[in-house]
C-alpha cells in the first residue's frame, strides 16, 4: 500500500513539475491563461523553481522506494510519462477553449 | 549523395572498426584486462559510429568525409596491428 | 546585437537528408523491431496466455534439483546417453521447469510443473521463441545475419534520433505541443516531434543498449585483435564461461543441491536462475549454477562452476569493471528484473517508439502528397503500402497468430509451425492488400477495423477454449492471462475508435480534394 502510494506520488509530482514548466512557455501561457500578455519574468522564475522542486522531490521518493539504480530509472521514465500527460492535458484544454471561442465567435456572427 | 551515403555507412563503420582494433591493445597496454579492454574499445566504437555517420553528411566535401573516416579507420587498424606485434 | 544560433542552418539542412532517408528506407523494419520489442517486455505473460497448460501458481519454495529435476532428466533421456542438460527453475513469471537435454540423436525439450510433473508439449513457439527472436534477429539465424541487419537498423535509429534533434528548430518552444486540431499534416508532425523529444532519453537508451548487448559480435575487431577471432574465447574470459572436454572415464554425478547452497553462499543470498550440467556421468563432468537477475538491473548472473564429481568450485570469477558496465547496460535493455511499474513503462515507451517511427513515415507521405498533388508515384505507393503493412499489418499478423494459437486443436500436427504460417500469411496478405489499394492512400480503415475484430476474437477464443475469461482469470489470480486479455480489449477499443475516426473525412484531406478540383 505504501509502495503504491509512493509510486502515485512520484507520478503526480512529475506531472505537476512538467505542468509548471509547460506554463513557462509563451504559447501555452497565451493559450490557457492570458491571450494578450505572456508570463512575467518573475512568474517564469517561480514556475521553474516549483517545477524543479517537484522533480527533485519525486527523485527523492523514487530512490527511497526502489533504491538508487531502480529509483533513478523509474524517475527518468516516469518523467517522460508525466511530460506526455501534460502534453495531453494542454491539447485537451486548448482544443476545448478554442471550441468555446469558435462557438462564441459564431454566435456573435463574426 | 551516393558518396556521402556510402561514407556514412561503410566509412563510419570502418572508423568504428579501427577504434575497436586500436583501442583493445591500447587498453591492455594501459593495464586493463583483455576482456575489459575489448569491451571498452567496442563500446567507444559503437558510441562514435552514429556520430561519425552523421558527420559524413555535415562535412562540406564528401571526399574529405571518405578520407577521414575510411582513412582514419584503416590507419587505426594498422596501428592496432603494429601495437600487438610490438608488445605481445 | 545579432545572436549566432547554436546550431548553424547549414548543419540543420545537411541533417535533413540522412534523417529522411534513414526513416523512409528502414522505418518499416524499425517498426517491426520496436513493436516486437515492446511485446517481448511481456514475453512470459504472453507465453502463459499462449500455453494454457503452464498457467500455474508460482512455486512456494526452492525446487530440489536432486529430488525434482534429476528424475525428470532420466525420464526424458529414456536411457540414451546425455551429453549435457539445462534447466531453468520456476519463478513467479515463469512458473515451470524448462528442461533441455542434449542427448545422442538430438535435443530433447521438456516442460514440467514445479513439483516435477511433466506437462504436455506446449505446441507453440509463444512470445519467447517467436516474437522475441523476431525482435532481435528477424528469425534469420544463419551466420548472425539477422542480428547484423537489426543492428544496422538500430544504428540508423540512433542516426535518426540525433539528426532529428539537430533538425528540430524550436525544440524547447514546442516541447509539449500537440495540436490535434487543424491540418492532418501539422498534427502528424507535432506527434512526431513530441514522441521524439519527450521520449528521447528512452529511445536513445534503448537503441544504444540494444547494440551494446551484441557489441563484440557486430564490432568484432577488438575480439579479433586479442582473442584470435574466437568470440567464444572472449565470452569465456569476460563473463565466466567455462569449457572442458569429456574425460571418457565414467564417474557418478555428485548431488546438486549442496552445490546450489554453496553458490548461494558465494553470492551472499539471491535465487538460482538456471543450472547447466555438462558431461554427466563422466569424470570431467561440470555444473554451472547461475544466479537469477530478477532483483537487479544488471544481467550479471555470477555463474559458479563446480566439478561434477567432487562438487568443488572450479571457477567463480567476478566481472571486470567494463564488462560489468556492459552487463548493466544490457540489463537496462532486456528488463529481466521484476519491477511491474518499470515493465509497463518500458512497454508504453516502446510503443511510443512505434508512434515516433509511424508518424515519421506519415509525415513523409503527407508531405509528398501535398507536393505532388494526387498523382501518386510508384515510390510513394511503395512507402504507403509498407507503412500500412508494418503498422496495422503487423498488428493484424500478431493478433491472427494469437487467435490461431487458441483456435487450432491442441493435438494438431506441427501446430507451432501452423501458427507461424498464419502469422506470415496474414502479414503478406495485408501487405498485398495495402499495395493494391494504396493509390489513394493505404487501406488504414479496413485493416484497423479488422484488427479490432481479431483482438476481440482472441479474448473470446481464450475464454471458450480454456475457460479463463477475464473475470475468471482475475478471480483465480492468473494475472498474466488477465493482463493480456485486458490489453487485447484495449487494443480492440482503440482500433475501433481509430477506424471510426478514419471514416470521417479529415480536414487535411479536404485540402487535397480541393486542390484536385482547382
Amino acid at each position: 500500500m505504501r509502495d503504491a502510494l509512493t509510486l502515485l506520488a512520484v507520478f503526480a509530482l512529475l506531472y505537476l513539475g512538467c505542468a509548471a514548466l509547460a506554463m513557462t512557455l509563451d504559447r501555452h501561457w497565451r493559450d490557457l491563461v492570458d491571450r494578450r500578455n505572456g508570463p512575467l519574468r518573475r512568474t517564469v522564475q517561480r514556475l521553474r523553481l516549483s517545477g524543479a522542486v517537484c522533480a527533485a522531490a519525486a527523485l527523492g521518493l523514487a530512490i527511497q522506494r526502489d533504491g538508487g539504480a531502480f529509483g533513478l530509472l523509474l524517475w527518468c521514465l516516469a518523467l517522460t510519462v508525466g511530460a506526455f500527460a501534460v502534453s495531453a492535458t494542454l491539447t485537451w484544454r486548448t482544443a476545448q477553449l478554442r471550441g468555446v471561442q469558435l462557438r462564441g465567435a459564431q454566435l456573435r456572427g463574426d | 549523395m551516393a558518396a556521402r551515403a556510402t561514407a556514412a555507412i561503410f566509412g563510419a563503420y570502418g572508423l568504428a572498426w579501427g577504434l575497436a582494433a586500436f583501442g583493445a591493445p591500447l587498453g591492455v597496454w594501459s593495464g586493463l584486462s583483455p576482456a575489459d579492454a575489448v569491451m571498452l574499445a567496442s563500446l567507444i566504437g559503437l558510441l562514435v559510429l552514429p556520430l561519425a555517420s552523421l558527420w559524413a553528411f555535415a562535412v562540406p566535401r564528401a571526399a574529405v568525409g571518405w578520407l577521414a573516416l575510411g582513412g582514419g579507420g584503416a590507419a587505426l587498424t594498422l596501428l592496432g596491428g603494429l601495437m600487438r606485434t610490438a608488445a605481445p | 546585437m545579432k545572436k549566432t544560433p547554436f546550431i548553424k542552418p547549414a548543419l540543420r539542412l545537411a541533417m535533413l537528408w540522412p534523417h529522411t532517408w534513414a526513416g523512409v528506407t528502414l522505418g518499416g523494419m524499425l517498426m517491426v523491431i520496436f513493436f516486437m520489442g515492446s511485446l517481448s517486455v511481456f514475453a512470459p505473460e504472453i507465453d502463459r496466455w499462449m500455453m494454457p497448460s503452464t498457467r500455474l501458481a508460482a512455486p512456494e519454495g526452492p525446487v530440489s534439483l536432486d529430488q525434482a529435476v534429476r528424475p525428470l532428466v532420466d525420464r526424458l533421456s529414456a536411457g540414451r546417453t546425455v551429453q549435457g542438460w539445462f534447466v531453468r527453475l520456476p519463478e513467479e513469471r515463469n512458473p515451470v521447469l524448462t528442461l533441455r537435454l542434449r542427448a545422442e540423436g538430438g535435443v530433447i525439450d521438456g516442460v514440467a510443473s514445479a513439483d516435477g510433473a511433466m506437462l504436455p508439449p506446449v505446441g507453440t513457439l509463444g512470445a519467447s521463441s517467436f516474437f522475441y527472436p523476431l525482435h532481435y534477429s528477424l528469425h534469420l539465424r544463419m551466420g548472425f545475419i539477422g542480428i547484423w541487419i537489426v543492428s544496422f537498423a538500430t544504428v540508423a535509429m540512433l542516426v535518426g534520433l540525433i539528426s532529428g534533434v539537430i533538425i528540430h528548430a524550436r525544440i524547447f518552444k514546442d516541447f509539449f505541443t500537440f495540436r490535434s486540431w487543424g491540418q492532418t499534416r501539422r498534427s502528424v508532425l507535432d506527434l512526431h516531434n513530441l514522441t521524439g523529444v519527450l521520449a528521447l532519453p528512452f529511445h536513445l537508451m534503448i537503441s544504444f543498449t540494444g547494440v551494446v548487448i551484441i557489441a563484440p559480435i557486430v564490432l568484432p575487431s577488438g575480439v579479433n585483435a586479442l582473442y584470435g577471432g574466437g568470440i567464444e574465447g572472449f565470452y569465456n574470459d569476460a563473463i565466466g564461461g567455462f569449457d572442458r572436454p569429456r574425460a571418457g572415464a565414467a564417474a557418478p554425478l555428485a548431488p546438486l543441491d549442496p552445490m546450489v547452497a554453496e553458490a548461494r553462499r558465494l553470492w551472499g543470498g539471491g535465487k538460482v536462475g538456471y543450472v547447466q550440467v555438462l558431461h554427466p556421468g563422466d569424470a570431467a563432468a561440470y555444473v554451472r549454477v547461475s544466479r537469477s537477475t530478477e532483483d537487479r538491473i544488471s544481467l550479471n548472473n555470477e555463474p559458479v562452476v563446480f566439478d561434477g564429481v567432487t562438487g568443488a568450485v572450479v571457477k567463480h570469477a567476478p566481472l571486470g569493471p567494463v564488462v560489468a558496465a556492459q552487463r548493466f547496460l544490457s540489463g537496462l535493455h532486456i528488463v529481466a528484473f521484476h519491477h511491474w511499474s518499470l515493465r509497463w513503462l518500458y512497454f508504453l515507451l516502446g510503443l511510443s517508439g512505434c508512434a515516433l517511427i509511424g508518424s515519421g513515415l506519415l509525415c513523409w507521405l503527407e508531405k509528398r502528397r501535398a507536393a505532388h498533388g494526387v498523382r501518386a508515384g510508384v515510390g510513394w505507393r511503395v512507402v504507403a503500402a509498407m507503412s500500412c503493412a508494418t503498422t496495422v499489418g503487423l498488428l493484424l499478423a500478431t493478433l491472427a497468430m494469437m487467435a490461431a494459437n487458441r483456435a487450432l486443436p491442441a493435438d494438431a500436427p506441427s501446430r507451432a509451425m501452423m501458427e507461424v504460417a498464419v502469422f506470415f500469411g496474414v502479414w503478406i496478405a495485408s501487405a498485398i492488400h495495402a499495395g493494391a489499394r494504396s493509390a489513394g492512400g493505404p487501406p488504414w480503415r479496413s485493416q484497423t477495423g479488422a484488427a479490432a475484430g481479431l483482438a476481440v476474437a482472441c479474448v473470446a477464443l481464450n475464454g471458450l477454449t480454456t475457460g479463463d475469461h477475464p473475470f475468471q482469470a482475475l478471480a483465480d489470480g492468473k494475472m498474466a492471462v488477465f493482463g493480456v486479455d485486458s490489453v487485447l480489449l484495449l487494443t480492440a477499443a482503440l482500433a475501433f475508435a481509430a477506424a471510426l475516426r478514419l471514416g470521417r473525412p479529415a480536414k487535411g484531406r479536404v485540402g487535397v480534394e480541393e486542390a484536385k478540383h482547382a
